[in-house]
C-alpha cells in the first residue's frame, strides 16, 4: 500500500454499470454474445470504472463491482448449497435474487481472485480496495431450509469466505472489505454475528475493514469493541449524521459516509466540507476516511461520477483547512 | 374454514419493470392502468380459484405499507431510507412536516378501479379488504417535526385515518390495519399505554382487522386483544416455539392465524398446518380465519403462490 493522504476518500465497491455493458449482459442471456464476448466487455466496464474514480480523484477505488449482479447472489451462485427460485423486493422497485440454503454450504472454486487480479492490472493505484460479502450478511439474506440454527449456516459461511479472503492476499490484495450491511438487523445475534464476521478475516494480516449500513447502528454499539477489523465504514449521510455519536468507544478508523446514494441530488463540495468538518468536531482527522454510504450502482452514472467528485473536491476544501 | 390473504402479494418482476418505466414517464397513464388491471385481475382470479374467503389487491401499486399512507394521508413527506424492522426490505421514513389530515383521493381512486375490475370479473367486490398501517406503527416510524409528542401524533393520525376509513365504506366491508411496530421494543410505552384509546379513536362501521407482524411477545398480545377490533391477525407459524404460550390465550377470541410463513421458502406440510389448526380450535376461539403471517413480499412469487395453493388445500380438507 502507497501512503495515503489525510482523510482518505474511497467508494463502498458498486458503481453502475455503463449502458452499453447492460446490453451485453442482456444479448448474452439471449445468446446473441457468446462468454468471451461479454467476459472482455466485463474486463472493458472494469477499465471505465477506474477512469471514473481517478478522474473524480478516489484515493482508493474499486473495481465498481461490474461482474456481480447483487451481493449475496454472485456468492451464492458460486458456492454449493444455494438455489434460487425468483427475485423479492427489497425497497421501492429494487429487485434481488434472494438465495435459499438447500444444502451444506461448501466452497468450490476461488469467487473474486480472477476479478482482483484484472483489477490490479487495470488500476491507476496499488491502493485498490476488493470488497466481499460478509459470511452473516449472506446467511441473513438468505432462506435456510436445510440448517438446524442460522448460526449453523453462518458458521459454515464464514469457513469459505475466510477462505476466499486468504486466496485473495495470496494474489496481493492489500485493502479487504467485508460487506456486513445486515449486522445489527436482529438485536438478539449481534453479539454471534460479530464472532462470526470475524472469522471471515481470521488469520490475516492485511487491511481490513467492515461496512455496514443502514439501520438501527446503536444495536452494534454493546459490542463494538469486539470487532477486529481496522476500519468501520458507515452509511451516515441518509441519518444526517445523528449515528456518529455511537462509535466513541471504537478503537480503529471511521469510514464516513458523506453522500447519499439513494437520491439523485448531488450534493456540492461545500456541503461535503461542512458535513466533514462537522465529524471532525467529534473525531480526529486521522481516524477518518471519507466515503459514500453505500454502493452507487443504483445511480445513474452521470450522477454517481458527480457525487464522487463532489465528495473528493469537499474533502480536499477540509485538507486545506487542516494544513492551516 | 375461511382463509385470507392478508397485505402484499409479491409484485411480479414484470410489473415491477412497467411501474418503472411509468414513474419515468416512459409509459402513458392509460396503459400502465390497463397493464396493472391486468396484473391485478391475474391476482383476483387466481385467489377466487382457490376459494380465499377475503383478500387485498396484493398492494401492488404501492412498494409497501408506509407507502400506502404517502396516498392517504397529508402532512407528510418521504424521508431517510429505513430498515423495516429486521428484514432486508426498506421504506421511506414519513416525515411529519405539518398538521396531518386525511387526502385519500390517489387511494380511493386506486382501490375503487380495484373493486370496479372485481365487478367486471365476476367476483363478489365484499371478499376485497382495503388496507393501510395503523396509528400505532406510524407513531413509531414517523419522524416528527410538528407534534413534538408520539402519543398527539397517533391520536391525529387516528382521527384522519378514521375520516379516510369514512371515505372508503361506500367500497368495502372490510380493512386491514397493518401494525408491524406493535410488537418492537421501540414502540414508546406511552404510546403503548394508550393504544386501547388511540384505536377506539378509529371505530366506523366497517370490519377493523389489525395485524401486527414478527416476534410476538405475550403481554402485547394480550394488550392486542384489548384493541377495538374485529379480527386480530395471530401468527403462529412464525412464533412456533412459544406456540403453546399463544394458544393459551385464544379462547374466545376472533382471530387471522398465520399458518404460512411468508419470510422463508421453506414449505409448511399440511400436517403441521393441521396441527396447528386443531391446537388453535382446542381452546375455542369464537372465530378463526387462517392466513400468511406477513407481507408475501417478502418471498419469491413463485414461493407465495405455492403456500397460497396450499393454505387453500387445507381449509378445504384436501
Amino acid at each position: 500500500m502507497n501512503e495515503l493522504p489525510i482523510l482518505p476518500t474511497t467508494v463502498i465497491g458498486s458503481y453502475p454499470r455503463p449502458k452499453w455493458l447492460r446490453e451485453m449482459i442482456r444479448l448474452n442471456l439471449a445468446g446473441r454474445v457468446t462468454d468471451d464476448e461479454l467476459a472482455e466487455a466485463f474486463n472493458d466496464s472494469v477499465i471505465s470504472v477506474f477512469r471514473d474514480h481517478q478522474l473524480a480523484g478516489v484515493d482508493v477505488p474499486s473495481d465498481g463491482e461490474m461482474r456481480r449482479d447483487e451481493m449475496t447472489e454472485f456468492f451464492a451462485k458460486k458456492l454449493k448449497g444455494f438455489k434460487f427460485y425468483g427475485p423479492v423486493r427489497v425497497w421501492g422497485t429494487n429487485y434481488y435474487n434472494k438465495p435459499s440454503v438447500v444444502g451444506k454450504i461448501q466452497y468450490e472454486q476461488p469467487m473474486l481472485v480472477n476479478e482482483f487480479e484484472f483489477a490490479k492490472g487495470a488500476s491507476y493505484t496499488p491502493n485498490l480496495k476488493i470488497t466481499i460479502t460478509g459470511p452473516y450478511t449472506i446467511a441473513d439474506w438468505s432462506y435456510n431450509e436445510y440448517y438446524r440454527t442460522k448460526y449453523d449456516m453462518a458458521k459454515d459461511l464464514a469457513k469459505t469466505i475466510n477462505l476466499e479472503i486468504k486466496k485473495l492476499i495470496e494474489v496481493g490484495a492489500k485493502i479487504i472489505q467485508v460487506d456486513e450491511p445486515a449486522l445489527h438487523s436482529h438485536s438478539e445475534e449481534v453479539e454471534w454475528a460479530i464472532d462470526i464476521t470475524n472469522e471471515a478475516i481470521a488469520g490475516t494480516n492485511v487491511k481490513t475493514i467492515i461496512h455496514i449500513c443502514y439501520g438501527d447502528y446503536s444495536l452494534l454499539t454493546p459490542y463494538i469493541e469486539n470487532l477486529k477489523y481496522n476500519q468501520i465504514n458507515l452509511a451516515l449521510k441518509n441519518y444526517n449524521y445523528k449515528p456518529l455519536k455511537l462509535f466513541k468507544k471504537w478503537h480503529g478508523e471511521l469510514g464516513i459516509g458523506v453522500i447519499d446514494v439513494h437520491q439523485r441530488r448531488v450534493e456540492s463540495a461545500e456541503e461535503v466540507a461542512e458535513d466533514i468538518e462537522h465529524v471532525l468536531t467529534q473525531y480526529p482527522a486521522k481516524k477518518i476516511w471519507i466515503n459514500p454510504d453505500c454502493g452507487l450502482k443504483l445511480l445513474p452514472r452521470s450522477i454517481a461520477f458527480q457525487k464522487l467528485k463532489s465528495m473528493v473536491d469537499g474533502t480536499k476544501i477540509v485538507r486545506e483547512k487542516l494544513k492551516s | 374454514m375461511f382463509t385470507e390473504l392478508v397485505g402484499s402479494y409479491p409484485r411480479p418482476y414484470v410489473l415491477n419493470e412497467y411501474i418503472k418505466k411509468f414513474r419515468s414517464e416512459k409509459v402513458e397513464k392509460e396503459k400502465f392502468d390497463s397493464r396493472m388491471g391486468k396484473f391485478k385481475g391475474e391476482l383476483l382470479n387466481s385467489l377466487i380459484n382457490n376459494n380465499f374467503s377475503f383478500f387485498t389487491d396484493g398492494m401492488l401499486e404501492y412498494d409497501d405499507i408506509v407507502d400506502v399512507v404517502f396516498h392517504m394521508i397529508s402532512g407528510i413527506k418521504r424521508g431517510e431510507l429505513t430498515r423495516f424492522y429486521d428484514n432486508n426490505f426498506y421504506y421511506r421514513t414519513p416525515t411529519v412536516k405539518e398538521k396531518i389530515t386525511c387526502s385519500p383521493e390517489q387511494y380511493l381512486n386506486r382501490f375503487k378501479a380495484t373493486i370496479d375490475l372485481a365487478n367486471k370479473l365476476g367476483i363478489n367486490s365484499d371478499k376485497i379488504k382495503a388496507y393501510t398501517l395503523g396509528p400505532l406503527t406510524f407513531s413509531q416510524m414517523a419522524e416528527d417535526n410538528f407534534y413534538n409528542d408520539r402519543v398527539e401524533l397517533a391520536f391525529e393520525y387516528s382521527k384522519s385515518l378514521k375520516e379516510c376509513l369514512t371515505k372508503l365504506e361506500k367500497y368495502t366491508k372490510i380493512v386491514e390495519i397493518h401494525e408491524p411496530g406493535f410488537y418492537s421494543r421501540t414502540l414508546q410505552k406511552k404510546v403503548i399505554e394508550r393504544s386501547v384509546e388511540i384505536y377506539d379513536v378509529l371505530k366506523t362501521t366497517m370490519e377493523r382487522r389489525v395485524y401486527p407482524h414478527f416476534n410476538i411477545s405475550l403481554d402485547r398480545l394480550e394488550l392486542l386483544f384489548r384493541l377495538d377490533a374485529d379480527v386480530v391477525g395471530v401468527d403462529i407459524v412464525g412464533n412456533i416455539r412459544m406456540a403453546g404460550n399463544i394458544y393459551n390465550k385464544l379462547t374466545g377470541k376472533k382471530i387471522s392465524l398465520g399458518v404460512v410463513d411468508a419470510r422463508t421458502t421453506k414449505m409448511e406440510t399440511k400436517s403441521k398446518i393441521r396441527r396447528i389448526i386443531e391446537k388453535a380450535l382446542d381452546r375455542k376461539p369464537e372465530k378463526i380465519l387462517l392466513s400468511n403471517n406477513t407481507f408475501l413480499d417478502f418471498i419469491p412469487e413463485i414461493v407465495a403462490k405455492r403456500k397460497l395453493v396450499l393454505l387453500s388445500q387445507v381449509a378445504m380438507n384436501e
